[in-house]
């Protein structure tokens, strides 16, 4: 989505919580990153990670919601 | 034999068209966590009021402001161009047109709604628009359109993006905008994230996080949001694409069109180009019309029409779209914009009633279609437009082989002089093919089983 090259390390730790979830888009050509992540996490965080995003304008609203949140 | 059909301004179209006032069956509507359709309200702290009535318009036609004609003149009308080289070379009897978006200031069709959104936002009293990008593509036009009409434009750039590919960056500056690596400490969202991880490369959902903070946490109430793709208002923008070359091939004498053809990822130039088509099939016209996706991630070829749902959780806001379901894995693909999980709503229930016929494209072959492209036409396409080369080459030999004196349009939708390392990638061999395996599609589609399933709505005309 980026439109260029990016390391294992960026998709795997990039927020520093689950990986993107487009790991395995990118990555199961070249090793069997599924099974990587199977030695890492839940089957539920995996489920979590390869989650669709929300439609983009639910997650706008949703992520204005949280923003006005902060606002107190 | 004239191989490009220019308009003069004075006869640029002066009215969007939507695609909603005449689609066979409704749209069904964004529904929210308890279960009611999404409202105005809703959106009102995010995008302009009359952005909003634009995304919920059923209006079929939607005037043009002069203000924003004025500034489209910069490059509009976009030239027609007719692939004269490309049909030598394939020896068809197949007369090919394309519409030349890469024309505009950034290079692409994005400042079609660029500048309508900057133009909206300022009628409403907003002075400043944020927005997030990746590589940079949007992030430029929305800066060119926010220069233009004298609003302040901040672009939150992904991190790695911000530090590795520097020049959309600097076309964003030149043109006065602020663009900021994101996560930055302007935001909550960012200073979340770099209390926790400060050497973090970033990403589009925090870069989104943001992009949306800033806006709407701005009291004055002078900032707004702006979104490039999916929204209907932004497929409403891009229509003058395909309004211009139905002129365009008029002047030039073609009675008919036989196939239209555009790339879609999130479907805003697709639709650009093919929604002005689609009221003629709708009206009796016998027009193929098809939007060209990646093999590796198709949503429109394979992918059942369901409701998608965003977490394990399935507590979130369901929305009609063509999808893959929650454990859809996608193979590596360079063309970025592309990659979508879901498809704007407009498209995908185009796609239902059958007016229009998807198709994918191996990577390999998009690229290998490129490639004879510019060395034919001599235009280097964006990787996403290569997909719409691939499907226009197969229509001109098909034609060959029928000996039809077909009539092909298609969508240049932008070049591919930033995008080069795609194409050093696949010219060094660095590319492989891998379409989903059905079996892999299969097992991605279990994830759906025991969710609600929209209800498939269509005349069957098509």
């Amino acid at each position: 989505m980026l439109g260029h090259l990016v390391p294992f390390h960026y998709c795997r730790d990039h927020t520093g919580e689950l990986p993107c979830r487009k790991i395995l888009d990118c990555w199961h050509e070249r090793f069997a990153v599924h099974e990587y992540l199977r030695g890492i996490y839940s089957e539920e965080e995996i489920a979590r990670i390869v989650s669709p995003p929300r439609p983009k304008l639910l997650q706008i609203i949703e992520i204005a919601r949280k923003a006005r949140g902060h606002e107190g | 034999m004239a191989v490009k059909v220019l308009l003069n301004e004075d006869e640029i179209p002066r009215q969007w068209y939507n695609l909603a006032a005449d689609l066979p069956s409704p749209l069904q509507p964004p529904l929210g966590p308890d279960g009611k359709p999404i409202g105005p309200e809703d959106l009102a702290p995010v995008f302009p009021m009359n952005l909003i009535e634009q995304e919920v318009s059923r209006e079929r036609w939607i005037d043009i402001p002069e203000e924003i004609l004025e500034i489209l003149y910069r490059w509009r009308p976009s030239p027609l161009r007719r692939a004269v080289y490309l049909e030598k070379a394939l020896n068809t009897p197949a007369r090919i047109y394309y519409k030349d978006e890469g024309v505009s200031p950034p290079g692409s069709h994005k400042p079609n709604t660029a500048v309508a959104q900057a133009w909206y936002n300022k009628q409403f009293g907003i002075e400043r628009i944020t927005t997030e990008t990746g590589a940079g593509q949007w992030g430029s036009a929305l800066a060119f359109a926010c220069a233009i009409l004298g609003l302040k434009c901040k672009v939150y750039m992904v991190r790695i993006s911000f530090d590795q590919k520097p020049f959309r960056k600097l076309m964003m500056n030149v043109w006065g905008a602020e663009c900021v690596a994101s996560p930055s400490m302007n935001t909550q969202a960012g200073r979340d994230v770099l209390a926790k991880h400060p050497d973090t490369p970033g990403s589009l959902g925090i870069a989104i996080s943001e992009a949306i903070e800033d806006a709407v946490s701005d009291r004055s109430g002078k900032t707004r949001y702006s979104l490039g793709s999916v929204l209907n208002h932004v497929m409403l923008h891009q229509t003058i694409i395909g309004l211009e070359a139905k002129k365009q091939l008029a002047k030039i004498g073609e009675k008919k069109v036989d196939v239209v053809i555009g790339c879609a990822g999130g479907g805003s130039n697709f639709a650009g180009l093919a929604f002005p088509f689609v009221a003629d099939k709708i009206n009796g016209a016998r027009i193929e019309i098809i939007p060209v996706e990646p093999s590796s991630c198709p949503t429109l070829t394979r992918a059942p029409f369901t409701y998608d749902h965003g977490d394990v959780a399935k507590m979130t806001p369901l929305l009609a779209m063509h999808t893959l379901g929650h454990e859809f894995v996608s193979p590596p693909i360079h063309a970025g914009g592309l990659r979508y999980h879901g498809m704007s709503p407009l498209v995908s229930q185009a796609v239902v009633e059958g007016l229009l016929t998807p198709r994918s494209m191996d990577q390999l072959h998009c690229y290998e279609s490129a490639l004879f492209w510019a060395r034919t036409e001599g235009y280097i396409p964006a990787p996403e437009t290569s997909h719409a080369i691939a499907a226009v080459i197969e229509e001109a030999k098909k034609a060959r082989e029928e000996g039809k004196e077909k009539v092909i349009l298609f969508n240049w939708s932008g070049h591919g002089l930033m995008d080069l390392s795609g194409y050093a990638n696949y010219m060094e061999g660095k590319l492989v093919d891998y379409p989903l395996p059905e079996e892999e599609l299969q097992e991605s589609l279990r994830s759906l089983e025991g969710l609600p399933k929209a209800p498939i709505v269509k005349t069957g005309r098509w």
